[in-house]
């Protein structure tokens, strides 16, 4: 018996009974794309959080008033606000290597005819951005000097919105609104553009205008920071000195380790992985028992068949064959749509996904600071999303297919 | 020792019996048959409901095993074949024909007679063509395409003729196979059997009520109680096609 025969006469009989092969197929394709989804978008959110933390460091620490986490309540007045002076505590600390403050604000950027809303205005130390910034470079110009006050150096999106034709180049004005103010704008002249480099963990650089800090100091006409950054010795020294900090300011303010920001995102993620991975397979699982029902329904129903073709001289070998072909014709179908399926679904559940992986992330109110990520397809992943409903497919044929290969010829021609 | 081929009978049987446990109770079927038949002969069997005529059939057509006794088919002793080994007996020398029909509804006229043919792995322009020649000499070529559920009894049976000669058997074993039809199919069915008989030689061993059928075959078996009652050689009519 040929083996294309084989397969001949096992799509003929799936083609048969339509309905119900769609439906044993349905069990399979929904099985392997919820496998498929979740590992692709979860070893993508991982490896996007990853990127992140090597931008920013194993050895940075964030500081910030603990007001900044509460809707803005400043009327009570009794928040703490990080001056100069906690730049030199915090310095003093055992294993830090360098203080870093900011000043912070959500801005809008407008130059000819691009308004960009969810801009950030930040002032900082220009000359430690590279170090704050891992891999962080300029696509044309330079940093802003210190004490030019009218000096700026622009994000990558900012400089080149997407959709518009107006584009942003060196010594232009942009004219800049902050967030919830009514002193109406600042004008700078932009001296830098930073190459594309993506999110960090708190905010969108590429839609960031950086200023100096005393720059910013001035035009915001305040002497207190947003935040601090701080940079210990080594990565293990984090641990110890967020400690250190949070002994001696108690709860006054905020502080964030982006390592285990990381670490906890991970064991969520991981977490979940493990969850709906387990769905998956209880649902692999499921369909691979339908299989088996319908494979034995299917033996039941053809058992006057099977008696026929074994008086015509088919070999118990070539009738098993012929049932098990129809399983595995199941699985490759199966496999291929809930292959599809899952390469669908794994950027549907990516939007959710990384909705969760931002949670918490925010440094700001009303800031959303998503960990964007694309789902990762390796090879051996969509092979074994391919490959691994075929086997599940032919091993739930296998014991019905073996009963009908074992039949007794002459009581299956009986059978009514 | 091996007799020539054209000597060596087509079935013998040495002493068969055959017995069905139900329970705890058993049912002899058969109770010691020995019989040959030769080459070329067109045998009928007959006797009352029970007697052990459609199980004797379905000894000799290497579906089932004697209990005791041994079936020899052209030379084959069956007890010296495995399962693979009948099944490939039965492929190539045997061919049935059933009352029933039995003829795979799903498939079409022409996909019924194909399927001893894929069995042994007939490429598929060859056994189209051979299927759809073996359909034309049973004048069902123009309905090759229906299913059996489109065709009449008649219709039915000759696919299932046409299927059973397919594979050019050199055995044709039928079990009551002008049972469903009425009598103008039966008497075209068996002058269609008498037909390839005598220009092929093909051997046919029909299980029969009826005495017309028995009536045109060289010889009449009569089984009761799981025993040969009689056996009986009659002149073949010949002429039988014209009547």
């Amino acid at each position: 018996m040929r083996t294309s025969d084989i397969f001949k006469l096992a799509f003929k009989a799936l083609r048969d009974r339509k309905l119900r092969s769609f439906l044993t197929i349905l069990g399979i394709m929904i099985g392997s794309a919820i496998i498929l989804a979740l590992i692709a978008s979860s070893s993508g959110l991982s490896a996007g959080v990853q990127s992140q933390v090597s931008k920013i460091g194993a050895n940075t620490l964030t500081v910030s008033s603990a007001r900044q986490f509460f809707g803005g309540g400043s009327s009570s007045g009794q928040t703490y606000q990080l001056s100069q002076q906690d730049v030199s505590t915090i310095k003093s600390f055992q294993g830090v290597s360098d203080v870093i403050p900011y000043y912070s604000q959500r801005a809008t950027v407008s130059y000819g005819s691009n308004s960009i809303g969810d801009a950030e205005l930040i002032g900082v130390d220009t000359s430690a951005l590279f170090t704050m910034y891992k891999q962080l470079s300029l696509y044309s110009g330079s940093l802003p000097d210190s004490y030019d006050a009218s000096a700026a150096a622009v994000g990558y999106s900012i400089a080149f919105p997407t959709g518009s034709s107006d584009q942003l180049t060196l010594n232009q004005m942009i004219s800049i609104t902050l967030g919830g103010s009514s002193s109406g704008s600042l004008t700078f002249l932009v001296k830098g553009i930073f190459s594309e480099y993506g999110r960090v963990l708190f905010s969108d650089i590429d839609a960031t205008v950086f200023i100096s800090l005393q720059s910013a100091q001035i035009l915001l006409k305040t002497q207190y920071f947003s935040g601090l950054y701080v940079m210990t010795n080594t990565a293990g020294d984090v641990t110890t000195v967020q400690q250190e900090i949070e002994s001696y300011y108690g709860t006054e303010v905020r502080v964030m380790n982006a390592g285990s920001m990381v670490s906890s995102v991970e064991s969520i993620t991981s977490q979940m992985t493990v969850f709906l991975g387990s769905i998956g397979a209880v649902s692999l699982f499921v369909a691979a028992v339908g299989i088996t029902n319908t494979m034995f329904v299917s033996v039941m129903e053809r058992t006057r068949e099977i008696g026929i073709l074994k008086a015509l001289g088919y070999k118990p070998k070539q009738i098993m064959g012929m049932f098990l072909s129809e399983a595995a014709l199941s699985g490759v179908v199966g496999g291929v749509g809930g292959t599809i399926l899952g390469y669908v679904l794994s950027f549907i559940l990516g939007g959710s996904l990384s909705m969760f992986g931002g949670f918490g992330m925010g440094g700001r109110p009303g800031q959303t600071s998503s960990t964007t990520f694309t789902p990762v397809f390796t090879p051996e992943l969509v092979a074994f999303s391919l490959l691994f409903p075929i086997g599940i497919a032919v091993l739930a044929g296998l014991y019905p297919a073996w009963r009908a290969s074992r039949m007794n010829a002459v009581v299956a021609l009986k059978y009514e | 020792m091996e007799l020539p081929s054209s000597t060596r009978p087509a079935v013998q049987t040495i002493d068969i019996t055959k017995v069905y446990r139900v329970g705890h109770i058993d049912y002899p079927a058969l109770k010691g048959v020995t019989l040959k038949i030769a080459k070329g002969e067109l045998v009928s069997v007959v006797g009352p409901s029970g007697s052990g005529k459609s199980t004797f059939l379905n000894l000799i057509g290497a579906l089932d095993p004697p209990t005791s006794g041994r079936v020899i088919i052209d030379g084959i002793d069956l007890k010296k074949l495995n399962e693979d080994g009948l099944a490939l007996l039965r492929n190539l020398r045997i061919g049935f024909v059933y009352q029933s029909f039995n003829l795979i509804q799903r498939l079409t006229s022409i996909e019924n007679v194909e399927m001893p043919l894929i069995a042994r792995g007939v490429p598929e322009k060859v056994r189209k063509s051979r299927s759809l020649k073996m359909l034309s000499a049973v004048g069902l070529a123009p309905k090759a395409d229906k299913r059996p559920t489109e065709l009449s009894g008649g219709e039915q049976q000759r696919v299932a003729i046409a299927r059973a000669l397919v594979t050019r058997p050199a055995l044709v074993l039928g079990d009551e196979p002008t049972g469903n039809v009425d009598s103008k199919t039966t008497h075209e069915v068996l002058s269609y059997i008498v037909q390839v008989n005598k220009t092929l030689g093909t051997t046919f061993i029909l299980v029969t009520h009826n005495p017309d059928v028995a009536n045109m075959t060289n010889r009449v078996i009569t089984f009761k109680d799981g025993l040969i009652e009689k056996e009986q050689y009659l002149q073949r009519m010949d002429s039988y096609t014209g009547s």
